[in-house]
């Protein structure tokens, strides 16, 4: 797993360029990133491209100017509120692309969607037949789609709550993993049958299906602009695929070959995130087929657990260290986030792969984990039926390093919190 | 690329001949440089021939413009103009054309001085400055100066000269900075005396310079070539840098968006907000116009186009729209726009159909005026050239306008009598050339030649003959200054006096009155306008039939007679038919036959049927029932007048006596029910058959032609039902399939759910048809539709056809041409249905085949027992009869209850041994609640019937009907039944689901978004195919499983199909032992073969071996000095030598497959199985590690004892064949040089693209769990590889 010796390559992105020029090298660094023009460096790699303001790019040329910003080592995500209602485990749980809903669906064969404001429920849709593993938001929030055990995946209008006419129906074992287009207009489905779908919406058909995997296919995902698919099964193997031709562009393989359960694209496209039931969460450079970073202190050997991305910058409550550089504020730095069977949600620093935080407050496995909007909530659910909601929050000024962390995570919502968090369905 | 590929493809074609013409122009031009008229007429040609040229090879508008310049100064500037394309474009020009242009620059000047000081403006400038423009007038005009002559070229360019003006012909010849080409442009020192040495100085002194000229050549020297031809693929823009990619690379859209909806984020124009209109009479005012496209929406601007030239207005306007509200309603501009364009594109206003288009950013707008005023401009100057005269150069109406004193002044109200005010000027049968140029002619002119009377048809109006007002064109104006309280359209003037016409309207009738009334001797002038009123028109006007009118009613004639030629040929055919297949003794048994079974039937009916039915129908028997719902005496009865007509005419058997016996005693027992028409159809028969005397022993089975419409005798609330079922029938297309389904599952009779309960049922399903046929007739009497010409001539006669009369043939047909929308398709839609209907019902007949006999009987029983059914209906059960009655019913079902009740508690406990789907459980527990809430409904639903022959069950239960909500709803009929129910789930603990009501509600909607259904259904709701519920409940609570291969194979689709070909073939083995038999025969050649193969390969290796002994050595020889690792070489070679050509592809029985690519011969070596070499233990720690690893397929082969190849991680290629039972390769394990190798054989010939297999011949594991099922598919398969 050296990388070092990586040559280096033409053609690459201007930006690629610029970091090169920085002594380290410009290649991230598998171990002993703790150096701090590595972490700046890698942290313009991983960072979504859309989140660096022109200002920022700007000063991208002087990364030493850069460092006065201290990064956060911790992260301060409190509970804010538990959403009840769902009777079974829930399988995933999700923000709409708008941020006005969380949708999530569960093995009771419902899926609940709610306010993510108050957290109020305000549909529950029911139709399948069997458990559902899978949502996926359509890119303008109106739709969702539903893959569940009964192999059929549905879609369903929001404002109505009433599933459209025509489900999507081939798949011949469980649906498992699902993912909109960009545009909306298709859906990509992973199954138990070991068949990467790939479905106008439209119409109700399969446009392709790919050859994909020997085992359940676990994730799927669209690409940001939607030419590619990533798939993922518990073959070990994670597959890029071409939409518009269905050709398999890219098989990244672990030596390990352990079970992939979950991939995604980071939000600039650029990398996969990848969990394995080696209890680590993989980022890969896909177009060169190596693993970036490896992110490890969870727990996950059994169950698919999906993940996510975030960012955070500085706080606001901290103006000492900020030398009034108005650019200097808006840095921010992505964080990667992964459910653990024991109850945990662990965040980590995309590049330094920090531990920032662990949410604790799940009976048993965390399922999944999605952030919302503006990255100041993110909401877990899991097998003990609940959905938790957490808000960020300044950190405490006396932090102790683990201590903080320990007692954030575990404590229960109290008093002080929107008491409307706790709600049980009718 | 293909741009600038073309452009300079252009340029080369067209200016390599253009330069040397041109070449040959310059030097005649330099033999007469002085006279003004060759320049001209030089210049002329010049153009003349480039223009020529330009036409030939017009590749772009830029050279066809320049080109067709036709003036003299216009020469150089297609010179210079083409100097500079040439620099621009190809550089190769610019050495001919800049030594052109040098000398033409210089006449260029000089011609631009001598017009300056002609006075006249040098005109170069102004085609200079702006872009050649297709349609601008200069190019117009030069076309049509192209097509007059050179010699006329001067005059002809004279008139036109009044719009934009024109280049005067050069008058003298410039000076010039250059000389002309042709002309010496110096001389050249050939021989200088000075410097010859050889003569001496008086020599010297008298020697003159001997010089000679230069730049007389005639001829350029060709230009060099264009460096960029010999660019492989330029002209053809395929050309490439080789390190950059094409950009023509196919990248295909993956997904055919729909078109983008405007919303407030998107850029641009937007949706279209404006029409453009064209068409209308341009004299339409303005307002008129607004109003006509107000209807669709709040009108913000109209614009309606005048010529630049002559102000006239050009009948094409811009009606731009708003957003408005309207009724509450908000009406976008886009709205509005797009339905003017669909409703009014095509309309008329007055009498001109106008066009009317969206117009997004008035582009069209634009274009339309263009192209009106170049029509305009062309047919002035076509005016101006066939008249001899000059045209006067202002606009005519303008001067007139300007001229005449006593015309209204310019900025008069642009109402209707400003806008008419210009209208008498131009008349109408005569060219605008006409007017005469001065006012006094154009007065003169206002009086018409041809008496205004004839021509004013209808329209009302007003004399004023002349002897109350001199006939003066003068008069004109004042009158209508007068007149213009009233709301005239025109006043003409003839001889015999003024015309005042008025619209041709009630409106424009009372105008006329009015202005009659007001103004008759009133004063013009001195005069006294006596008047004539003429409110209706011209009286004597006689109207002549319109030439439409006149072809429809030919049309007409035509069609008619034809069919009626049609008709007879018909009858002939038939006829000849009948005389030729007839024999007379046949016909007459025939008839005799048909006469036999009239009189028989009519005994029947009048011997038994009809006392029967008097009987039944004497309306004393109905006192009681009549007095119960409050009828009043059936005398004033219009049902009862039918049963007096029925009684009345009894002699002839009514044809529905089945029918008419359903539907009286329902009608009256609920006269507020809801319509049912089928319950009508009794009544409506009476009345056909009043109308249809003598079919009444037709055979009852077959359908009747349509009776005749029923009269408006019912009420009208019947009618309003009618409506609401005549839009579900012609709204088919617009639901979506839900609906359909539910509306289906109401629209359709009751009794066609269940036919098979009651027999008369069957009765029911006819009479469906007949109700259709009803709204068939309701359709009759309206008005006969128009169909327009295409749908005349693809059904001609079929038209003139009632749709009932059609034949099935014939309906579809108009069904499929006839627009959905068209009553006449509608009807004929309808008539095909109840076709198709009254077929399946007639089937449906002869399967009961019930003696008819069998009707009147059941008929009697009926009306026996009609007295009894208003009193079991179980929502009037306050009757003490009632309650006995329903005691009565008890009894009888009975026995079908305790079933019914056995049925629930094994349901109970079906529910309660099965606690784990929740689903089931629930319904288990909770059906009591649903019971309760749902029984008052219940008791509506359930359907009595009576029995006759013999006590039946009231109600079939349907053994098959799954117990879901539905199914208990369906099940349970009253209050006894949910007593039973109740009893039954005693002791079931209720189950907390909240609102009952809600809870069932989305019961019912999951099933049926499942189902597709709803109600009671015979199939369980539940997932198709292959489904093992998780024990957690869904796919990723529970967590990651291995699956074992033996469950793959019950899900994944091609292992299905292998498995199921598999089974077919075992099963068909068993069937017939012979192919068991040639199975197993195969299957012994196999392994024959594979021994023959052995033994065959030990010989054949030998001389195989040999062979390759004789080669390496060979090529050792000749490697030997060369290289020492040779050796290595020839043995890595030597199998590889031989290998054949196979590729790997997906493979049906188990992932990758390898499959040839060549036929192969049997025993043919095809590929070394290739891997690491490991031993027993690190193969049995791989094993473990790859299972670990989840590598699906084992690529381990035991070569010998303690060697295993494994080919998992490194290998090649032969680790994809596949295992099969009945292979076609064989693994053999061969010696090359000491070293052990396994090499596959072909076990049989091997055609192209056929899947490589082998036997694995792995250890039988008879007890194992997981073995591995074999899918090759093959005859004598094993199930399993180990």
């Amino acid at each position: 797993m050296s990388i070092t010796a990586i040559p280096e390559r033409p053609g690459r992105s201007p930006k690629r360029k610029r970091s090169e020029d920085s002594p380290n090298g410009g290649i991230p660094q598998y171990d002993g990133a703790t150096d701090g023009a590595a972490l700046q460096y890698a942290y313009d790699e991983e960072m979504p491209s859309e989140l660096q303001s022109p200002e920022e790019q700007e000063l991208d040329g002087a990364p030493a100017k850069k460092q006065k910003v201290e990064r956060p080592t911790r992260l301060n995500y409190v509970p804010y509120m538990t959403l009840r209602g769902h009777k079974r485990g829930v399988a995933a749980v999700k923000f709409s692309p708008d941020g006005r809903w969380i949708a999530s669906c569960s093995a009771d064969a419902t899926i609940k969607i709610w306010d993510s404001k108050t957290g109020a429920l305000a549909h529950t849709l029911e139709g399948h037949l069997a458990g559902i593993s899978t949502i996926a938001w359509s890119p303008d929030s109106k739709v969702l789609a539903s893959g569940s055990d009964d192999k059929i995946i549905r879609l369903w209008d929001i404002s109505t709550g009433k599933c459209t006419a025509a489900p999507l129906i081939g798949h011949h074992n469980y649906v498992y993993s699902l993912a909109f287009s960009p545009k909306g207009n298709m859906l990509v489905s992973g199954s138990y049958d070991e068949a990467v779908f790939l479905w106008d919406v439209r119409t109700a058909r399969i446009m392709r299906s790919l050859p994909a995997h020997s085992d359940p296919v676990s994730g799927v995902d669209f690409v940001r602009d939607g030419t590619l698919v990533a798939s993922c099964s518990s073959d070990g193997l994670i597959r890029i695929w071409d939409t518009s031709t269905g050709q398999c562009l890219k098989t990244l393989v672990h030596e390990d070959n352990a079970p992939v359960t979950s991939v995604r694209f980071s939000p600039n496209g650029r990398f996969v995130l990848a969990a394995t039931l080696d209890s680590c969460v993989r980022l890969w450079n896909y177009v060169e087929g190596r693993v970036v970073k490896t992110y490890q202190g969870h727990k996950n050997e059994k169950f698919s657990i999906s993940t996510a991305f975030g960012t955070y910058g500085v706080e606001d409550d901290k103006p000492a260290e900020v030398d009034g550089d108005e650019e200097e504020q808006k840095r921010d730095w992505a964080f990667a986030a992964c459910g653990s069977e024991d109850g945990r949600t662990v965040l980590w620093d995309v590049s330094s792969k920090e531990i920032l935080q662990e949410l604790k407050g799940h009976d048993g496995v965390v399922l999944s984990v999605d952030v919302g909007l503006e990255d100041q909530t993110i909401i877990t659910c899991g097998n003990d039926k609940t959905i938790k909601m957490w808000k960020r929050q300044p950190l405490p000024v006396t932090n102790g390093t683990n201590g903080t962390n320990g007692t954030n995570g575990n404590h229960e919502p109290s008093a002080t919190e929107p008491t409307a968090g706790t709600l049980d369905e009718g | 690329m293909s741009h600038t590929g073309g452009g300079v493809e252009g340029v080369s074609r067209s200016v390599s001949p253009g330069t040397l013409k041109r070449k040959r122009e310059m030097a005649g031009f330099t033999h007469s440089p002085t006279a003004n008229t060759t320049a001209d007429k030089l210049s002329s040609s010049n153009t003349f021939t480039s223009s020529r040229l330009s036409h030939g090879t017009s590749a772009d508008g830029r050279t066809t413009t320049k080109y067709r310049s036709p003036d003299s100064d216009e020469m150089q500037q297609s010179d210079s103009g083409d100097t500079l394309r040439g620099i621009g474009s190809a550089s190769s020009l610019a050495s001919t054309a800049s030594s052109v242009f040098s000398s033409n620059s210089h006449a260029f000047a000089q011609n631009r001085k001598a017009s300056l000081m002609n006075g006249l403006t040098p005109l170069t400038s102004h085609s200079d400055s702006s872009p050649p423009k297709p349609s601008s007038p200069p190019t117009s005009k030069a076309t049509a100066n192209m097509a007059s002559t050179n010699g006329l070229l001067a005059t002809a360019r004279l008139p036109a000269s009044d719009t934009p003006p024109e280049p005067p012909a050069a008058h003298k010849e410039r000076p010039r900075m250059l000389p002309s080409p042709g002309k010496a442009k110096g001389y050249r020192v050939v021989w200088d005396p000075e410097l010859d040495g050889k003569l001496s100085k008086e020599e010297r002194k008298r020697a003159t310079l001997r010089k000679r000229e230069f730049g007389t050549e005639k001829y350029e020297p060709d230009p060099p070539p264009d460096p960029r031809l010999a660019i492989p693929g330029y002209m053809s823009g395929q050309c490439r840098a080789k390190d950059r990619p094409s950009k023509a690379i196919w990248r295909p859209a993956p997904y055919n968006l729909p078109p983008y909806k405007v919303d407030r984020y998107s850029v641009g124009p937007g949706e279209p907000q404006q029409v453009v209109a064209l068409g209308f009479d341009p004299f339409l005012p303005e307002a008129t116009l607004k109003l006509n496209f107000s209807t669709y929406g709040s009108v913000a601007l109209v614009q309606s186009k005048t010529d630049p030239e002559t102000g006239s207005f050009l009948g094409i306007a811009l009606i731009k729209y708003r957003d408005t509200i309207r009724d509450g309603l908000e009406l976008t501009a886009v709205a509005a726009a797009k339905r003017a364009e669909t409703e009014f594109n095509g309309e008329r206003i007055g009498l001109h159909t106008i066009k009317v288009q969206v117009d997004r950013e008035g582009r069209r707008f634009k274009r339309y005026v263009e192209n009106a005023l170049k029509k305009a401009r062309e047919e002035r100057a076509k005016g101006r050239s066939a008249s001899i005269a000059p045209p006067p150069p202002p606009p005519a109406v303008a001067a007139i306008r300007a001229a005449d004193a006593s015309a209204p002044p310019l900025n008069a109200p642009k109402g209707p009598s400003g806008k008419s005010s210009t209208a008498p000027i131009k008349p109408p049968e005569g060219p605008r050339a006409s007017i005469a140029p001065n006012p006094k002619s154009a007065a003169a002119s206002l009086i018409e030649e041809e008496l205004v009377l004839s021509k004013i048809k209808r329209k009302p109006y007003i004399t004023i003959p002349h002897a109350s007002v001199p006939v003066l064109g003068t008069t004109i104006p004042h009158l209508k200054k007068r007149l213009k309280a009233y709301d005239w359209r025109e006043v003409r003037l003839d001889k015999s006096g003024y015309y005042v016409v008025f619209e041709d309207s009630k409106r424009g009738e009372d105008e006329t009155e009015r202005c009659f009334n007001e103004c008759n001797q009133a004063l013009l002038f001195t005069y006294k306008m006596g008047m004539e009123c003429q409110k209706y028109g011209n009286p004597n006007y006689e109207r002549s039939p319109s030439p439409e009118r006149v072809i429809v009613a030919k049309q007409k004639r035509e069609n008619f007679d034809r069919l009626k030629r049609e008709d007879a040929e018909d009858m002939e055919i038939e006829k000849k038919n009948r005389a030729e297949n007839m024999a007379p003794v046949q016909g007459a048994l025939e008839q005799l036959r048909i006469e036999l079974r009239d009189r028989i039937m009519g005994d029947i009916k009048t011997r038994i049927a009809i006392p029967v039915f008097h009987e039944s129908l004497d309306p004393a028997k109905h006192t009681a029932k009549r007095r119960k719902l409050g009828l009043p005496d059936p005398s004033d009865n219009d049902n009862n007048k039918g049963s007096a007509l029925l009684f009345h005419k009894a002699g002839d058997t009514p044809p529905h006596i089945p029918k008419g016996r359903h539907g009286y005693p329902l009608s009256h027992s609920k006269p507020l029910r809801p319509h049912d028409p089928h319950h009508q159809r009794g009544r409506k028969g009476e009345r056909e058959r009043d109308r249809l005397p003598a079919n009444a022993f037709a055979d009852e089975r077959r359908r009747r032609p349509a009776p005749p419409k029923a009269a408006h005798t019912r009420g009208l609330h019947f009618k309003l039902q009618q409506m609401y079922a005549e839009e579900e029938d012609s709204d088919d297309e617009r639901r979506t399939s839900i609906t359909r389904d539910t509306e289906d599952q109401e629209s359709r009779p009751l009794s066609r759910a269940s036919r098979t309960s009651t027999p008369f049922d069957t009765d029911s399903v006819a009479e469906t048809p007949q109700h259709k046929r009803r709204k068939v007739e309701d359709w009759e009497e309206e008005e006969k539709e128009v169909f327009d010409g295409l749908q005349k001539q693809l059904l001609g006669h079929l038209l003139h056809k009632e749709p009932e009369d059609l034949a099935t043939r014939e309906l579809e047909q108009v069904v499929n041409t006839l627009p959905r929308t068209s009553k006449y398709a509608i009807r004929a839609r309808t008539e095909l249905y109840i076709r198709q209907r009254s077929k399946d019902d007639d089937d449906l007949f002869q399967i009961t085949s019930r003696p008819k006999f069998d009707f009147v009987a059941d008929y009697v029983n009926d009306v026996a027992m009609a007295k009894q059914e208003p009193e079991s209906r179980p929502s009037v059960d306050s009757d003490v009869k009632a309650v006995k009655e329903k005691a009565k019913r008890k009894r009888k079902t009975k026995k079908q209850l305790m079933e019914e009740q056995e049925a629930l508690k094994a349901e109970a406990k079906r529910a309660k041994a099965v606690s784990k789907p929740i689903a089931q459980e629930t319904v288990a527990k909770i059906e009591h609640k649903e019971i309760e809430m749902e029984a008052v409904e219940e008791l509506q639903h359930a359907r009595y019937k009576f029995t006759h022959d013999k006590p039946r069950r009231t109600v079939e239960d349907d053994r098959d009907m799954i117990l879901d909500i539905d199914g208990w709803q369906e099940l349970i009929k009253d209050d006894e039944d949910l007593a039973f129910a109740k009893k039954a789930f005693a002791d079931e603990a209720r189950y907390d689901i909240g609102d009952a009501k809600l809870w069932a509600w989305k019961q019912k909607e999951i099933k049926s978004l499942n189902s597709g259904a709803y109600g009671p259904v015979q199939a369980e709701t539940g997932i198709e195919g292959y489904y093992v519920p998780n024990l957690t409940g869904c796919a990723r609570t529970e967590g990651v499983k291995k699956i074992l291969n033996e469950e793959k194979s019950k899900y994944l689709p091609h292992r299905i199909k292998v498995q199921r070909a598999r089974e077919e073939r075992q099963a068909q083995a068993k069937a017939d032992p012979s192919v068991a038999a040639n199975a197993a025969a195969e299957a012994a050649k196999i392994a024959a073969a594979e021994k023959i193969a052995s033994t065959a390969t030990s010989r054949s290796n030998r001389v195989n071996n040999r062979r390759l002994v004789n080669d390496i050595t060979l090529q050792r020889q000749t490697l030997a000095t060369a290289n020492s690792d040779a050796d290595v070489a020839i043995r890595f070679n030597q199998l590889k030598k031989r290998k054949k050509l196979v590729k790997f592809d997906r493979s049906a029985i188990h992932g990758w497959g390898l499959y040839a690519e060549e036929n192969i011969a049997v025993t043919d070596l095809i590929i070394e199985y290739v891997g690491e070499k490991v031993r027993q233990k690190i193969a049995d720690l791989r094993e473990i590690r790859y299972e670990k690893q989840g590598v699906g397929s084992s690529y381990l082969f035991r070569m010998m004892d303690d060697e295993i190849v494994d080919a998992t991680k490194k290998g090649g290629i032969a680790r994809f064949i596949n295992h099969s039972c009945s292979p076609n390769c064989t693994a053999k394990i061969i010696k090359v040089e000491g070293t052990p190798r396994i090499v596959i054989y072909a076990l049989k010939d091997i055609s192209k693209n056929e899947e490589l297999t082998y036997d694995y011949k792995f250890e039988r594991e008879l007890g194992s769990t997981d073995r591995i099922p074999c899918l090759c598919g093959s005859a004598n398969c094993k199930g399993f590889l180990n």
